[in-house]
């Protein structure tokens, strides 16, 4: 009874999977490869193409590499730190989860684009997207060091405090390696959502080809104008390219957390 | 090394914690701080240590004055209840961890390392990682980290209260031992009287925050000043309102001195027999009987004795008087 019940369960999953996840990629796979490989390749590499993905893994490095130091930051705070309205702080990280992006994205627009109250124009620039995309991905970083932190119990610290060491060495030294693992994982997770973001950038970005042009838009460009085989070419490499590092970041931090079990 | 408190308070929101505590920990002695949960007993040695800072009062150390200086300054081997281990970092990295602070050069600090693990038996875990050893290995490791740096004072905060009993007893006297024979002022936290009893040179008793007593060990069990303290390291009862050790109560079948009492229960505990007694206006004692004497007596329920002390005072009582005296 129990046995057939969770083969029941397993097969639930896996149809649910299937539905919503591999279905979808096995068709993105058969239009990438739709005018085989040689229209694949020339679609993905096309100089607007490669513009494009440069400046999004460019940004997104950028912004994943940026929040790894303020998310960590930030987790700190909200860790180790106690003062008056921290839980609705704790509550604001979240935010940018369940804000929809093109709200932001507006948002952004109106404060840093040619109508800016405080004259900041940055629309077209990459550092407008890469502002845009740090606000999407702030949560990541926070949300997966955070929880490790709450569980160092700070004995590890004093101790080496008593054999010596300056604040500075320890967090060097003890702190910081036990958050490593988590802090992979969540930069991870950043730029692999970084790398597809389309809402919060695509009013700043301005969308010029071969300047301010971001993978996503230029995904979109191409299916809007009918080419629905090429845009499936360069969001397969999209694809791949945040599979790859998702992949790589879990199986470091795993390594790293095996070795102290 | 010595350690002296003078007026040591502290209080966490607005809870004292620590009241007034005043007192020296002699050079080379094993001291317990012995008391319930809550007594203030890690917070003391947090504070000794540099860990928790003071409210007000002084610590010394030798003739420093450390009272404002952080932890990593006072030069203090610290092993905590839960062993803190490096978890990242093996148990050769853990040991070396404090030479490394110091800028020991390698070969020296290689050298170091491998006897302190030989001193506490771990040669042959260098490699392993601190969740590859048991709690008492960890525990030793712990103990070696500490030591590696050549600390005057070792502070122990509840060192076995994580053990299974039979590793507790074990590491006890191994640690016993290697105290007496590095010669190192050591404070050991623990709430188990025994353990302070078997393994402390002198008692601090603390009881919310404040000393109730101090003293060596047989001592203070003989002698406790406070019925805390009397009620603390050893079982008592009363006869008359007055607080005796049960062993120290007698029976006999006749005589005039002593309570008339008659036998309501029996419980034999391996070499120990404990005879519970009242008296015709209900107050209930026990008496706690050797296997011999209680061979000799055979004690059995309905029976009829006169209980009466073999000394005349009560614990208490006696207690006091020794200590004015002293």
């Amino acid at each position: 009874m129990e046995k057939s019940s969770a083969a029941a369960a397993k097969g639930l999953v896996l149809f649910y999977i299937s539905l919503i996840v591999l279905i979808p990629l096995a068709a993105l796979l058969t239009n990438a490869f739709n005018h085989g490989l040689g229209s694949f390749w020339n679609a993905a590499t096309s100089t607007e193409s490669l513009d494009a993905l440069r400046l999004t893994v460019t940004c997104s490095l950028l912004a994943a590499a940026f929040n790894a130091l303020a998310g960590t930051a930030t987790a700190f705070v909200l860790v180790r730190d106690h003062f008056w309205g921290k839980s609705a702080l704790n509550a604001i990280i979240d935010l940018p989860f369940a804000l929809p992006t093109v709200v932001a994205g507006v948002t952004f627009y109106t404060l840093y684009g040619p109508h800016s109250p405080f004259h900041v124009n940055i629309t077209g620039s990459w550092i407008g997207i890469t502002v845009a995309i740090m606000f999407v991905t702030l949560p990541f970083s926070v949300r997966t060091v955070q929880p490790v932190l709450e569980s160092l119990s700070g004995d590890a610290e004093a101790a080496a405090s008593t054999l010596g060491a300056s604040s500075f060495y320890v967090f060097r030294t003890i702190t910081f390696p036990a958050i490593l693992p988590a802090l992979l994982t969540g930069t991870g997770l950043a730029f692999a959502r970084a790398l597809g973001e389309y809402g919060s950038v695509v009013f700043i970005s301005n969308n010029l080809p071969y300047r301010s042009e971001v993978a996503s838009s230029y995904i979109y460009s191409l299916v809007s104008s009918g080419q629905v085989s090429s845009a499936a070419s360069v969001a397969l490499i999209l694809l791949t390219g945040a599979l790859l590092v998702l992949v790589a970041s879990n199986v470091i931090a795993r390594r790293l957390a095996r070795r102290r079990g | 090394m010595t350690v002296s408190l003078d007026g040591v308070s502290k209080s966490f929101a607005k809870s004292l914690v620590l009241d007034d505590i005043t007192d020296v920990f002699a050079d080379g002695e094993m001291t317990a701080l012995l008391g319930p949960s809550g007594s203030g007993k890690s917070t003391l040695l947090r504070i000794i240590a540099g860990l928790t800072p003071l409210d007000s009062g002084r610590v010394r150390l030798g003739e420093r004055d450390v009272t404002s200086s952080p932890a990593r300054e006072r030069h203090i081997g610290f092993c905590f209840q839960d062993y803190a281990p490096f978890r990242h970092l093996s148990v050769f990295a853990n040991v070396a961890y404090g030479l490394k602070v110091q800028r020991v050069p390698r070969a020296q600090r290689k050298a170091r390392v491998e006897e302190l693990l030989g001193l506490v038996r771990l040669e042959d875990f260098a490699d392993r990682y601190p969740h590859q050893l048991s709690g008492g290995q960890r525990q030793r490791m712990a103990l070696a980290r500490a030591l590696a740096i050549k600390p005057e004072i070792l502070l122990l905060d509840e060192p076995f209260a994580a053990l299974d009993a039979q590793v507790r007893g074990e590491l006890r006297s191994w640690v016993r031992s290697l105290q007496k024979e590095l010669g190192i002022t050591t404070v050991l936290v623990t709430h188990d009287q025994s353990e302070a009893m078997e393994i402390a040179d002198r008692l601090v008793i603390l009881n919310e925050g404040k000393i109730e007593q101090t003293g060596k060990p047989s001592f203070v069990y003989d002698h406790p000043s406070t019925d805390f303290v009397a009620g603390f390291l050893g079982p008592i009862t009363t006869l008359w309102g007055i607080s005796y050790r049960p062993h120290e109560l007698e029976l006999s079948l006749d005589g005039d001195e002593g309570e008339k009492a008659t036998v309501t229960d029996v419980i034999r505990l391996g070499f120990e027999v404990r005879v519970v007694l009242t008296n015709q206006t209900g107050e209930s004692s026990w008496v706690q009987l050797t296997h011999d004497q209680a061979k000799a007596l055979n004690p059995s329920h309905g029976q009829r004795y006169v209980v009466r002390p073999r000394s005349a005072r009560g614990l208490i009582e006696q207690g006091r008087t020794k200590q004015a005296r002293s």
